[in-house]
C-alpha cells in the first residue's frame, strides 16, 4: 500500500482544461479513490490564454471536482516574457537570458515554491507538470531531485533549450507519456543528461470514460446528419489550420452535407467562414462526449502531441480516431491499435474520411480495437499503478 | 459490398492505409476521388509499387475495348479473363497467350478476340465495344501484299501516336518508380536514423551500465576485501580478547576453586568442632542431668531422713522417748546411699534395652518348665527382667531395697515391693513360687546372707520350681581383676564352679551353667596355646548364668 501523500504542482486549475489539466485533475481524482490523498497545488491563474498574470481565483484551500486544490499569487510581472515572445515570434534568436525569462516571468508563483519546503519530507510525493511553463521549472529547479517531472515533451522550440536539460537533470523522476516522448527525449538528451532518461518510465495517461458522462440521445439539437469532431485548443501549433484546409477540400470534393465540429477554446480566427464547419466552443464533458459519440470519427492533425487524449475519447465513445502521420505519438498509438486512420498529405486525408463516413462496419471495429487498447495500456489501474510503482521504489 | 478487404473482427491499419495510398496514387491516371470505388485487387501486397491502373469489374459486364488495352503484359491477359470471362485464366490458355504475345504473333486486340469469340464468354453474356474495327483492319494486314500497303497507310501514323503513348507512358512509370524509390529510400533511411539513435543511445547506454557495472564490481572487490581485512582484524582482536578472558577466568575460576576448598576444609573444621563441642556439650548435659537426677535422689533420701530427725527431736524435747523411732531412723540409715547406687546402676549396669536384649536368654527356659506366674525377681533394680515377662504374659513380682529404683519400676506399672530381699523371702509361704530369679545380687552379699537366701529359695520354690541366678565371671581376667571392682558394692567375686557347689550343697539340682556374652569379636586370631589361653582368660564370658531346680 502506498502510504504517502502526493501533491501536484500544475500551472492553472480548474478553468481551461488543456492536456496537462486534465492529466493532473484525472490522476488526482483516480488517485484519491484508490486511497492516495493526493492534492492540487496551483496559481490563481485560470488559463493561460487569457490575463494568466492576474490573480483570477482567490488565494487560499478549495475545492475543484472534489479535490482539495490550493492556490497561491502568481507573479505580477509579465514585460520580461513579453519581451520573449517578440523575439520569438521575430525569428531572433534567444539568449539563456531570454529562456530564463520565459520561465520565470511566464506563470509562475514565488509563492507556491517557497511554500513547498514545508512539503519536501518522506510524508509526500510531488509531481510537477508540464514543462512548458515556469512554474514547473521553479519548483523543481528550487528544489533538486526532491520534485518528480510528468514533462509532455512536445518536439516545439522549448524542447531544446538549455533550460530543459536542467530541468531533466533536476528531476526525481521523469515520467513519459508515450514511448515516442521518451525515444524523443533520449534523441536530445539521452547523451547529456544520461541513463536517467533510458531508465525513466513510460506511464502514459489514464483514459477512461467518466461515470456518468453521456447524456441521453436526443437531448443535443439540430445536429448535422453526419460529422466529425475535433476536440481541442484551436491553436496553428495543433495544425487547425491545416485541418480545415484539407476539410474544406473533403467536403468540396465528396460530401457537401458532412460537417466538422470543433470543441475547445483557442483561436477561434483559424477557422473559415463556411457552412461545413461548426464551433462548439468550449463545452462540457459530457457534451463533449456525447458530441464525439455520435460523430463519424474524432479528427487530431497535430504533429505535437505527448500522449493526445483526444485521440483516446473517440475510441471512448465509440468512433475511430484520424491522425497525422506526421506525429510519432499519434500513428504509433493508432498501429498498436488497429483503432484509426494515419494521413500525410490531404488526398490520403480526404480518402481516408471518405471510407469511414461509407462504412459504419469499418468504424465499428476500429473503435472497438481503440478501446482495447485503452483498457489493456491506458486504464487507470494500470497507468496509477507505474507511477506509484516508481514513487514507491524510492 | 464492402469496401474493404478485411474482416470485420481483424482490421488491419496498415493494409488499410496502404490501400488508400495506392488509391490516392491510382487516382492520377482515372477519375477524381469522387467516386469511391475498391482500390486494388486482392493480389495487390500492402507497399508494393501499382504501375498498372486497376481493374473494377463492371456490374452489367458491359466493356469498352479500351477499358482493357489499357493494361500490359501478363495483367493485361488476367484482366482480359475476369472482364470477359469471368475468371482467372487457367495456366495453359495463361501459356498460350503469354508466348503468342511476347512472339509478336498475337496483338492484344487478338487475344480480346480470341476471348470474345469463345462460346463461354458468350454463355456470360459479356459485351465488349470497339472491337470490330481494329479486328478487321488486323485482319486486312495480314492479306499479303495488301496487308503491308494497309500496315503502312494505317499503322505507321498508328504507330508514331503508339510510341509517343509508350515513350510518355514509360517516362511516367519510370518516374514513378524513382519516386517510390525515393520515397521508400528517405523513409528506410529516416527509420534507420532512428534505429541508429535508438541503437546509439541504448549502446552508450549499455556501455555506461557497464562501466557502472565494472566500477561496482571494482568497488565491490575493494568493499569485500576490506570488509575481509576488517573481519580478519575483527577475528584476531576477537580471539586475543577471548584469550585474555579465557586466562583471566579459568584464573579467577581456580582462585574460587581454591577458595571454596579452603572454605569448605574451613567448613569441615567448623563442623568437626562443632560437632565435638555438641557431642560434648551433649555429654555435659548427660552428666548434667545424671547428676541433677542423682542429686534430687539424694535430696529426697535426705528429705526423709531429716523428717524422720526431726520428729525424733521433737520427741526427745518433749521428754517423751520413742524407742518405736529407732529402728526406723536405723532403716533410714540403711537407704542414704539409695541414690548414689541407682545413679551408679545408670552409668555402669548399661542402657534398659541392653539389659532387655540381655536377659531374653532366660525366657526358653520359663517356657520349657511351663511356668507362667508366681515368679519372683529378687534384686530387680529397674525392672528389665520384669518388663519382659510382663510383655511374656508371665505374672512376676520384684523386690528390692533400693526405694529410688522401686520407684521407677512402680512408675512403669511393674508389680515390685521395696523390702531386704531377705527379709521378704522369709515372709512368703513355703512352696509358694514356681520361679525365683536374681540377676547380678549375689556378689552384693555376704557368706551368710547368701547361704540364707538359698535357703529361703529352696523353702518357698514348689517341687520342680527353679532358681536362676546369674553374676559376673571372674574366669575372665579383666573381670576378676578389673570390672568387677568398679562397684564399689560389690563384696567378692564367685566362681562358677563355688556357686553351683553351694546351690547343690543347699538341695538344688544343677541344670545348667550359662557362660553368657563371651567377647568373641575380639579374640586374637591363631591357634596356638598362648592365644587360646590369652582369648580364654581376656575375652570369654563375663557373665554366667546358673539354672537350678528344687527336687
Amino acid at each position: 500500500m502506498f502510504d504517502k501523500s502526493i501533491i501536484i504542482i500544475t500551472p492553472w486549475f480548474g478553468g481551461f482544461a488543456g492536456g496537462a489539466e486534465r492529466l493532473a485533475r484525472d490522476m488526482a481524482r483516480e488517485l484519491n479513490k484508490r486511497g492516495v490523498k493526493t492534492f492540487v497545488f496551483t496559481t490563481c491563474c485560470s488559463s493561460p490564454f487569457v490575463n494568466w498574470w492576474h490573480n483570477d481565483y482567490e488565494p487560499g484551500v478549495c475545492e475543484v471536482e472534489g479535490i482539495e486544490t490550493r492556490r497561491f499569487s502568481t507573479g505580477n510581472v509579465r514585460e520580461p516574457y513579453d519581451a520573449v515572445i517578440n523575439k520569438l515570434r521575430g525569428g531572433k534568436p534567444l539568449s539563456t537570458q531570454d529562456e530564463h525569462d520565459f520561465f520565470k516571468y511566464g506563470i509562475n508563483s514565488p509563492d507556491l515554491v517557497s511554500t513547498l519546503v514545508e512539503y519536501i519530507n518522506d510524508d509526500y510525493e510531488l509531481i510537477a507538470l508540464p514543462y512548458f511553463h515556469g512554474l514547473t521549472h521553479s519548483v523543481i529547479n528550487e528544489y533538486p531531485r526532491k520534485i518528480s517531472l510528468v514533462p509532455c515533451f512536445h518536439n516545439e522550440p522549448q524542447f531544446y533549450w538549455n533550460a530543459t536539460e536542467r530541468l531533466l537533470n533536476n528531476a526525481k523522476h521523469i515520467f513519459f507519456n508515450s514511448p515516442e516522448e521518451k525515444q524523443l527525449t533520449i534523441s536530445r538528451y539521452g547523451r547529456k543528461v544520461g541513463r536517467r532518461i533510458v531508465e525513466s518510465v513510460v506511464t502514459g495517461v489514464g483514459v477512461e470514460l467518466a461515470a456518468g458522462n453521456g447524456l441521453p440521445d436526443g437531448e443535443l439539437e439540430r445536429l448535422p446528419e453526419s460529422y466529425f469532431v475535433y476536440a481541442g485548443r484551436k491553436d496553428r501549433g495543433k495544425n487547425v489550420h491545416v485541418l480545415c484546409e484539407w476539410f474544406h477540400d473533403y467536403a468540396t470534393r465528396f460530401n457537401h452535407n458532412t460537417k466538422l465540429l470543433f470543441i475547445g477554446e483557442g483561436d477561434k480566427s483559424l477557422i473559415p467562414t463556411a457552412n461545413h464547419f461548426i464551433d462548439f466552443g468550449f463545452v462540457s464533458e459530457s457534451k463533449k462526449m456525447q458530441l464525439i459519440k455520435q460523430s463519424k470519427a474524432v479528427i487530431n492533425l497535430s504533429e505535437n502531441e505527448s500522449f493526445s487524449i483526444v485521440t483516446m475519447e473517440g475510441w471512448l465513445c465509440g468512433v475511430p480516431s484520424v491522425v497525422s502521420a506526421a506525429c510519432p505519438v499519434t500513428r504509433n498509438h493508432v498501429r498498436r491499435s488497429n483503432g484509426g486512420l494515419f494521413v500525410s498529405n490531404k488526398d490520403e486525408f480526404c480518402l481516408a474520411l471518405n471510407y469511414l463516413e461509407k462504412n459504419e462496419t469499418l468504424r465499428r471495429d476500429l473503435a472497438a480495437n481503440g478501446r482495447r487498447y485503452l483498457a489493456r495500456e491506458f486504464s487507470y489501474d494500470v497507468v496509477l499503478s507505474r507511477y506509484l510503482h516508481e514513487l514507491a521504489a524510492n | 459490398m464492402d469496401m474493404f478487404a478485411t474482416s470485420d473482427s481483424e482490421v488491419d491499419v496498415e493494409r488499410l492505409m496502404h490501400e488508400i495510398r495506392a488509391a490516392v496514387n491510382g487516382n492520377h491516371h482515372t477519375a477524381g476521388p469522387g467516386s469511391p470505388e475498391r482500390l486494388t485487387g486482392a493480389e495487390h501486397e500492402p507497399g508494393s509499387l501499382i504501375l498498372q491502373p486497376v481493374f473494377h469489374r463492371k456490374q452489367n459486364n458491359q466493356y469498352h475495348v479500351n477499358d482493357l488495352l489499357r493494361f500490359h503484359g501478363e495483367e493485361f491477359l488476367r484482366i482480359a479473363y475476369r472482364a470477359l470471362l469471368l475468371r482467372e485464366p487457367d495456366p495453359s490458355g495463361m501459356a498460350h497467350y503469354s508466348e503468342s504475345l511476347a512472339g509478336g504473333r498475337f496483338s492484344k486486340i487478338d487475344v480480346l478476340a480470341s476471348l470474345y469469340s469463345s462460346p463461354e464468354r458468350r454463355r456470360n453474356q459479356v459485351r465488349l465495344a470497339g472491337l470490330w474495327l481494329p479486328l478487321t483492319v488486323g485482319r486486312l494486314e495480314r492479306i499479303p501484299l495488301i496487308g503491308n500497303v494497309i500496315r503502312l497507310m494505317i499503322r505507321l501514323p498508328r504507330l508514331l501516336e503508339r510510341y509517343r503513348q509508350l515513350e510518355f507512358s514509360l517516362t511516367s512509370q519510370q518516374q514513378r518508380i524513382i519516386d517510390h524509390q525515393n520515397r521508400s529510400h528517405k523513409e528506410l533511411t529516416d527509420r534507420l536514423a532512428e534505429v541508429h539513435e535508438s541503437v546509439q543511445a541504448w549502446m552508450e547506454h549499455q556501455q555506461s551500465l557497464d562501466a557502472r557495472l565494472r566500477q561496482s564490481e571494482e568497488t565491490a572487490a575493494t568493499r569485500l576485501a576490506e570488509a575481509r581485512e576488517y573481519i580478519d582484524r575483527c577475528t584476531t582482536k576477537l580471539n586475543k580478547h577471548i584469550d585474555r578472558c579465557t586466562t583471566k577466568l579459568n584464573k579467577q575460576i581456580a582462585l574460587q576453586d581454591e577458595t571454596l576448598l579452603q572454605q569448605q576444609q574451613e567448613l569441615q573444621q567448623v563442623k568437626s568442632q562443632t560437632d565435638a563441642q555438641l557431642q560434648q556439650l551433649l555429654l555435659g548435659q548427660e552428666q548434667t542431668l545424671v547428676k541433677v537426677v542423682t542429686q534430687q535422689r539424694e535430696l529426697m533420701t535426705q528429705g526423709r531422713t531429716l523428717s524422720i530427725l526431726l520428729e525424733e527431736i521433737k520427741q526427745n524435747a518433749s521428754g517423751v522417748p520413742r524407742p518405736d523411732l529407732s529402728p526406723i531412723a536405723a532403716d533410714e540409715e540403711a537407704h542414704l546411699l539409695d541414690g548414689l547406687y541407682a545413679s551408679f546402676e545408670e552409668k555402669f549396669r548399661g542402657e534398659r534395652d541392653e539389659i532387655r536384649e540381655r536377659l531374653q536368654v532366660y525366657l526358653p527356659i520359663l517356657k520349657n518348665a511351663e511356668i507362667t506366674d508366681a515368679v519372683l525377681d529378687v534384686g530387680c533394680g529397674r525392672g528389665e527382667w520384669l518388663e519382659l515377662l510382663s510383655k511374656e504374659s508371665i505374672q512376676a513380682r520384684g523386690v528390692d531395697h533400693n526405694r529410688i529404683a522401686i520407684e521407677g519400676c512402680r512408675n512403669l506399672g511393674l508389680n515390685v515391693v521395696e523390702e531386704d530381699a531377705l527379709t521378704y523371702l522369709r515372709s512368703l509361704s513355703a512352696e509358694s513360687m514356681n520361679a525365683i530369679t536374681s540377676f547380678h545380687l549375689v556378689e552384693h552379699l555376704q557368706f551368710e546372707v547368701l547361704i540364707g537366701l538359698l535357703d529361703e529359695a529352696f523353702r518357698i520354690l514348689r517341687r520342680g520350681g527353679l532358681l536362676i541366678l546369674e553374676t559376673p565371671n571372674p574366669e575372665n581376667f579383666m573381670v576378676g581383676s578389673y570390672s568387677f571392682y568398679a562397684d564399689p558394692t560389690h563384696r567378692n567375686p564367685i566362681p562358677s564352679e563355688t556357686l553351683k557347689f553351694l546351690l547343690e550343697s543347699r538341695g538344688f539340682g544343677i541344670i545348667a551353667v550359662m557362660k553368657l556374652r563371651p567377647w568373641d569379636a575380639a579374640r586374637i586370631e591363631g591357634d596356638s596355646e598362648i592365644v587360646k589361653r590369652f582369648n580364654e582368660y581376656f575375652y570369654s564370658a563375663p557373665d554366667y548364668g546358673i539354672v537350678a531346680r528344687k527336687p
